[in-house]
């Protein structure tokens, strides 16, 4: 029975009577009220009130949505904190109504991953668990759901900001190239090693540079205006072999950038 | 003046329309000037019972200088709501001379000063039965029935005599228009080409379709036509996807690997060794009933019971065609 009511009764335990001591219930994050998310496809009919922005939107929405009471915690690290409203009560038992804010601090972190300070808005609670956490980016990238729930919509794109620069971070650390030393004895990076019109070559430039000296080419044998984002959608994945068969093809000269 | 200054002077309250028209007059030159007579758009006349008077109608002047004199309208002024009359004052205007009319040499000309309708009384022409004509003037016109003119080419409102409503005053006849190169006659532009055979029946042919009646080459699409969403609409809706941390990445390998690490399929010692062991233990099974079962499930009991039924089957063909034989034999005996 307890099993059942999951979902009506929250901070219950199951087979327990009692609150959750431990656990923090994020009541605000967790009932907000969200729009039902619809899936376009390309095809789709346009309904009339669908307004298409003019730019994608840059980050990911927060699973939760935004706060709509106390809505300074969507500009900052508030840890699940809102505002709390109740009586001062006097010797007497009057009641006097009054708030309970967060203790917000404002403070310059140090984040790892995007290598600058990030101007914050959060509350003392949080900056101890940052501490505890070892930094801002572990602080941010935890997977725990608690975490989520307590990151709040700036937490979230933080959150985004700070796995796109490791995610680039990472792609940047390996490298496409092996370092070589040509006949010469200086040091060359090598981005592919082949054949080109029938002799073994090594690619001394990445894909990029090889794109640019098979452009013009490619657009002198097209009818109409070849754009180079067009020219460039169909090979950018396209393995070296056939970008060297198709500049063979067309006859490109390849000396300046190739080593036999 | 312009009408779109007018249109504009409409949105004003007045005291600053007022003020504003001053402001204009003052930058004009004196020939253009409107001296305060500007009337509204909306309250310009545009009909003959606003006019009361039209061109060439006989009136009597009842106030100003030429107060008792007759009269003939020569024209409206619409933008001052006041007519042209052939006797009126007139008052000095210096003309630049980009707009000299016709056979004018000087900057100096007398230009009529307007009349309000209201300041005229309409003269009408009567005649008495022995034959005599004699003219009335009318104090106030009222406006009572309406009759298609043929000459104004529309419905007037009948002009009577008010309290004396049996006596009509008739409108003056407008100038004829002349026909120009383009005219249609009104002949041919009356003329029925097309009546409908039926109201059930649709002449257009059964084939003839048309998407829409609006202008193909439109700059916009047009506001209720359907729409359809492109590839760019819905890259534009849709957001980025949050990207995975180390952590989850990490449990994603683990998660690979435990499920490659799983068997999933039987390796033929595994199945030897579990073959044998079964085949030993039904081998040594006593009880005949059980013995029986078992024999029943296992595979070769179908293929068995498949082959017997063939060999009944085809033993009792072999005797249906002895028995034939012995019948065809029997029957030649009996004939012979």
């Amino acid at each position: 029975m307890i099993l059942a009511l999951k979902d009506v009764i929250h901070g219950v335990r199951a087979f327990s009577t009692t609150a959750t001591i431990l656990g923090r219930n994020y009541r605000h994050v967790v009932n907000r009220q969200l729009k039902k998310k619809v899936e376009y496809k390309v095809g789709d009919l346009k309904p009339r009130n669908l307004r298409i922005p003019a730019e994608a939107p840059k980050y990911p929405p927060y699973p939760y949505g935004e706060s709509r009471i106390f809505k300074r915690s969507n500009r900052g690290l508030f840890g699940g904190q809102f505002i709390v409203f109740g009586n001062k009560v006097s010797e007497h038992k009057n009641r006097a109504r009054r708030t309970w804010l967060p203790n917000v601090v404002k403070k310059k972190l140090w984040s790892e991953s995007l290598n600058k300070l990030v101007p914050l808005k959060l509350t003392a609670r949080v900056l101890r668990t940052i501490t505890k956490e070892g930094g801002l980016d572990n602080y941010l990238t935890k997977d725990k759901r608690a975490r989520i729930k307590e990151l709040g919509p700036f937490g979230w794109r933080l959150r985004y900001d700070v796995l796109k620069a490791q995610e680039r971070a990472k792609k940047a650390s390996v490298k496409n190239y092996e370092v070589l030393s040509d006949a010469d004895g200086n040091e060359i990076k090598v981005f592919f090693k082949g054949t080109y019109n029938g002799e073994p070559v090594s690619l001394v430039v990445g894909r990029r540079k090889l794109l640019q000296k098979l452009y013009p080419v490619v657009k002198l044998h097209t009818p109409g205006n070849l754009r180079f984002a067009a020219f460039n959608n169909r090979r950018k994945s396209a393995p070296f072999e056939e970008l060297l068969k198709e500049l063979e093809h067309y006859k490109v000269d390849l000396s300046d950038v190739v080593v036999k | 003046m312009a009408n779109d200054i007018t249109r504009m002077l409409e949105r004003l309250p007045k005291h600053f329309r007022d003020l504003l028209i001053s402001r204009i007059d003052q930058s004009q030159i004196p020939a253009l000037r409107t001296n305060g007579k500007v009337v509204l758009e909306e309250q310009r006349y545009t009909r003959p019972e606003q006019w009361k008077v039209l061109e060439g109608d006989r009136v009597m002047f009842a106030k100003g200088p030429n107060k008792g004199k007759f009269g003939k309208v020569l024209g409206l002024h619409p933008s001052s709501n006041t007519i042209y009359t052939d006797i009126a004052e007139t008052k000095p205007l210096v003309i630049p001379k980009q707009l000299w009319q016709d056979g004018q040499n000087g900057y100096l000309i007398d230009f009529p000063k307007t009349v309000s309708p209201d300041d005229v009384k309409v003269v009408a022409t009567l005649v008495k039965e022995d034959g005599t004509e004699y003219d009335i003037v009318a104090e106030e016109v009222i406006f009572k029935g309406k009759y298609f003119d043929e000459d104004y080419k529309k419905m007037m409102p009948i002009r009577r005599v008010k309290y004396h409503e049996h006596i009509i005053i008739p409108w003056p006849r407008p100038d004829p228009a002349e026909d120009c190169a383009f005219s249609t006659p009104p002949e041919v532009a009356e003329e029925r080409t097309h009546s409908e055979n039926s109201i059930l029946k649709f002449e257009q042919p059964a084939d003839f379709t048309i998407e829409s009646l609006r202008d193909p080459v439109m700059k916009r699409p047009y506001k209720w036509d359907k729409q359809v969403l492109k590839k760019g609409d819905i890259t534009k809706l849709t957001a980025p996807g949050m990207p995975y941390s180390e952590t989850q990445k990490a449990m994603f390998e683990e998660r690979k690997q435990i499920r490659e690490s799983q068997i999933t399929e039987m390796s033929a010692e595994v199945m030897e060794f579990i073959g044998s062991r079964v085949a030993e233990h039904l081998n040594n099974v006593t009880d005949p009933n059980f013995k029986h079962y078992v024999e029943k499930v296992s595979g070769q009991y179908r293929e068995r019971k498949l082959a017997r039924r063939e060999q009944e089957k085809q033993f009792r063909d072999l005797q249906i065609k002895e028995a034939e034989k012995r019948n065809r034999r029997a029957k030649r005996a009996n004939a012979s």
